[in-house]
């Protein structure tokens, strides 16, 4: 990079440069104002002095005219910052140079006339009318010696040669004349008085013998003299001398003195006007190229910074976010570069993270996409039906033991899932499951390929914030499995219903066989044996009709027909019929009153009920405490019930719901199964409190 | 005279401003020759060998006539006339030697309270006159004219192919053009062949 001068060598090279031409100027104005003894040299040495002035002007408007130059060339090619540096430019060369040119031109026109006022003004006319009144003056001397001196040459004509010398002593003791000389044509001297009167030079032995003689010559020493002279033959002449009195000498020469000062100056108004104009017009040039210089500095202070700047934003644009603005200012332009290499630093950083980020999230993104494919394939070869859906209910997911399940062709959209008469019961279940937190229903599908049992397990999706972004529905096809539980349950209840069956039918055939033993024995207590026979027939008939009655009603269930109702008002009057006629059992009820009202078949969760308090009263042998409490959790109403009885088995647990299963000596079985079921119909469920440890619990949970 | 009202006109506006640019350029021109050619202008240059030496006389013409030298003797400032004498050999393709150059000086200071004109001669800065007139035709006469001077002696002029001159320029005046640069006013060289004795 080129070096560039620094501002302080700048101002001292400008002011060296100021000084050198002022100095060169007023040696010019001193040298043309004393110019004396101009010679040749000395008119070198003025040619020179200007030069050296022409010289430093022309190098300042050189500068002046390189920088409007380079503005001009930087402008016309578009250069950065060309607009600027244009402006700051022109800004400083006008403030320059206009108030400069204002003063020039004020300068010169104030010069001009007040020069020329000077030189019109009475100091010049009574000058000249002064120098005049000395020149009347003198003219009277010398026309009255000269006058003196040809009346002397008239008298000496008349008398002869040798006369004359002694003539011209006498008149001159006579007073008639302060001095006389009487001389030869070749300059000597005949006589002359007083002694120390000069002796004629040639010049005026030469005008002496001239035609008019010599008219006025003033000598000044030894005393200030005015000297006439005339021939008074061709080989002599006479000379006159008439003493200047002192006072008049020396008022006239003081005058003569002072014209001649005022007749220099004026020789030299113009010189004057010129040196003077010279100086403003170099302090016009100088000011101008200043102001330009400053321009350009400022315009360099900031427009290097803002060159860097740009370059800097063009390489960050590139992407470069290495590049550093190298820039050691510490005024705003310098903070604003310090902000913007932080900025670049700051960019590199964040690029940085960035792209570690993009690296971790790209590593992530293709874990997850691993993990998605993995899903996917777990999905795929899932022996379950896997389906997804949106919180909007749209379809997102389905796999394809979901579309076989639901007979689907390969390339059917999801979306004609929702509207096949099959989604129907799954559905129900989704919509169930938005109000508890998971939702498990067996559903039977008429497909295409006949009946289908689906066990559809709905839970609901929900990310960390506990929203809720969609549903996860589970669709296990348990045709098989179920046909088996049916088919065991079946198996069992019959066993069961055989059993009870078998019960009754031993003593029905003892008591025919006794009755015919009798009849065969012809036995006196025939009657009473028939009577016993029949009654226990009769009994255990009624029995057999028991179970088959509970076994039709279990199988002919209502249709349950929800109505909002108050659930604490249906525990409290079924609690209210218990505690009539359980008077051992201490029912404790934690209802709140202002429980939300819940959609429920009122006569159907009353059995509900029932048989739950049933099976607690049995199961407590009449006495013990049955806790009811309820309370409202996940938007579901949760009926806790908990007695002191003697519990539930573990074992007996898994079974505790199917039909026929009891563990009473005397239980149909099928309380439990009804209960489980009706809560079924009400979208609601039921399952043993494992935590309690003091009798039996049970949670029963509807939807509110 | 009638005719096309018009094209008299039209030529007439057409030309009018181009004669005018060429009147005023021709006139420019003519007045800076005539500038030039009103000039001072060395006069009655002769030259004689006497005894052993080159003698010259020389004077100059339209000097003491300038109005601004008027006024600058009339106002009592001393005025010089530089004569400037040289004597140089002719060299074939070389630039002329100078044999031997002379400055003679005249100066003139007015007396404003005697009216008397004080002249001086110098010749190569040693004073050889001094006298003083009465008269401005007298201090014309003597500042105008350099009569006899010794150029140089015979000894320094060898015979030589190219020859010898005699050249003369008087310088007048220094004026200053556009306020800062100073022009000189003097004559051109007047040149005279030597014949070598």
């Amino acid at each position: 990079m080129r070096p560039r001068l620094t501002p302080r060598t700048f101002m001292i090279l400008i002011a060296c440069v100021g000084l050198l031409m002022v100095g060169g100027f007023i040696l010019v104005i001193r040298r043309q104002q004393e110019a004396e003894n101009i010679t040749p040299a000395g008119n070198y040495l003025l040619t020179a002095l200007s030069l050296v002035n022409l010289l430093l002007m022309m190098v300042l408007l050189f500068v002046l005219f390189r920088e409007l130059m380079k503005g001009f060339i930087a402008w016309r090619r578009q250069r950065e910052g060309a607009r600027f540096r244009t402006r700051l430019l022109t800004a400083f060369v006008l403030l320059g140079l206009l108030p400069s040119l204002l003063l020039f031109v004020s300068a010169i026109l104030l010069i001009e006339s007040t020069v020329d006022r000077w030189f019109r003004s009475p100091v010049g006319t009574v000058a000249s009318a002064s120098q005049e009144l000395v020149d009347k003056t003198l003219d009277m001397v010398r026309d009255e010696s000269y006058r003196k001196a040809k009346a002397l040459a008239w008298q000496l004509k008349k008398i002869s040669p040798e006369l004359r010398p002694a003539l011209t002593s006498h008149l001159w003791q006579a007073g008639d004349m302060d001095a006389v000389a009487l001389i030869n044509r070749d300059g000597s001297v005949l006589t002359k008085m007083p002694p120390e009167f000069p002796a004629p030079t040639a010049y005026k032995v030469d005008k002496i013998f001239q035609p008019g003689g010599l008219l006025g010559w003033i000598d000044l020493t030894p005393v200030p003299t005015v000297v006439s002279g005339v021939e008074v033959d061709d080989h002599t002449g006479i000379m006159v001398g008439m003493f200047l009195p002192k006072g008049l000498f020396a008022q006239a020469k003081l005058i003569s003195d002072n014209n001649k000062q005022y007749l220099q100056i004026h020789s030299q108004r113009q010189t004057l006007k010129i040196s003077m104009i010279s100086s403003f017009l170099a302090l016009t040039l100088l000011v101008t190229f200043v102001a330009v210089w400053i321009g350009s500095q400022l315009f360099r202070e900031v427009s290097v910074p803002l060159q860097l700047l740009l370059e800097g934003t063009q390489e960050v644009s590139r992407g470069n976010l290495l590049h550093r603005i190298s820039y050691d200012g510490r005024d705003e332009i310098g903070q604003v570069v310090s902000s913007f290499n932080q900025m670049t630093h700051e960019l590199e950083a964040s690029k940085a993270e960035l792209e570690r980020s993009n690296a971790e999230i790209r590593a992530a993104s293709e874990s997850a996409e691993r993990g998605r494919r993995y899903i996917e394939t777990l999905l795929e070869t899932l022996n379950i039906g896997v389906i997804s859906t949106d919180a909007d209910g749209q379809l997102r997911t389905l796999n394809p033991k979901a579309r076989d399940i639901l007979d689907m062709h390969p390339g059917e959209p999801m979306r004609n899932l929702v509207s096949r008469p099959e989604w129907g019961p799954i559905g129900s279940v989704i919509a169930g499951a938005a109000k508890r937190s998971v939702a498990n229903r067996e559903v039977m599908l008429n497909t295409r390929r006949g009946h289908v049992i689906l066990s559809v397990t709905v839970t609901p999706l929900k990310g960390p914030d506990g929203k809720v972004f969609g549903s996860l529905i589970i669709l296990e096809d348990i045709s098989d499995l179920a046909r088996a539980q049916r088919i065991a349950a079946w198996q069992e209840a019959a066993q069961r219903m055989a059993h009870e069956i078998k019960n009754p039918l031993t003593p029905i055939r003892l008591s025919a066989q006794r009755i015919r033993k009798k009849v065969r024995e012809g036995a006196s207590d025939l009657e009473s044996a028939v009577m016993e026979g029949t009654t226990t027939i009769e009994r255990e008939v009624e029995a057999m009709m028991t179970i088959v009655n509970e076994f039709s009603r279990f199988a002919r269930l209502p249709e349950v027909h929800p109505k909002a109702a108050s659930l604490p008002a249906l525990i409290q009057a079924t609690v209210a019929s218990y505690r009539a006629a359980s008077s051992t059992v201490d029912f404790r009820l934690d209802l709140p009153s202002d429980f939300p009202p819940v959609r429920l078949d009122k006569e159907q969760m009353g059995r509900v009920f029932k048989n739950l308090f049933e099976n607690a009263i049995q199961a407590m042998d009449t006495s013990g405490q049955l806790f009811v409490g309820l309370a409202e959790e996940a938007g579901q109403a949760v009926v806790t019930l908990r007695d002191t009885g003697p519990g539930i088995p573990p074992e007996a647990r898994s079974r505790l719901f199917l039909p026929y299963f009891s563990t009473k000596r005397k239980g149909t079985g099928l309380g439990l199964a009804i209960v489980a079921r009706i809560l079924e119909e009400h979208g609601g469920t039921i399952r043993v409190d494992e935590e309690y440890r003091d009798g039996a619990g049970f949670i029963v949970t509807l939807p509110i | 005279m009638k005719g096309s009202p018009e094209s008299p006109h039209s030529e007439t506006r057409a030309r009018g401003p181009s004669f005018l640019r060429v009147a005023v350029a021709a006139l420019a021109l003519l007045t800076a020759v005539a500038a030039w050619a009103a000039g001072p202008y060395v006069e009655g240059l002769t030259w004689e060998y006497r005894g052993r030496d080159l003698v010259a006389s020389f004077g100059v013409g339209d000097a003491l006539d300038r109005p601004d030298l008027k006024e600058l003797i009339q106002s009592t400032q001393p005025v010089n006339l530089f004569f400037t004498v040289e004597v140089v050999k002719h060299r074939t393709l070389w630039k002329d030697k100078l044999v031997v150059r002379h400055v003679v000086v005249h100066t003139v200071r007015f007396d404003n309270l005697t009216r008397q004109y004080s002249l001086e001669t110098q010749v190569d800065d040693k004073v050889t006159d001094q006298r003083a007139v009465g008269s401005w035709a007298e201090m014309a006469s003597y500042m105008k004219e350099v009569k006899d001077l010794t150029v140089t002696s015979v000894a320094n002029l060898e015979p030589s192919e190219g020859g010898y001159s005699i050249r003369v320029r008087v310088h007048v005046l220094t004026n200053f053009v556009l306020w800062i640069f100073p022009w000189d006013v003097q004559t051109p060289w007047v040149s005279q062949t030597l014949e070598t004795p």
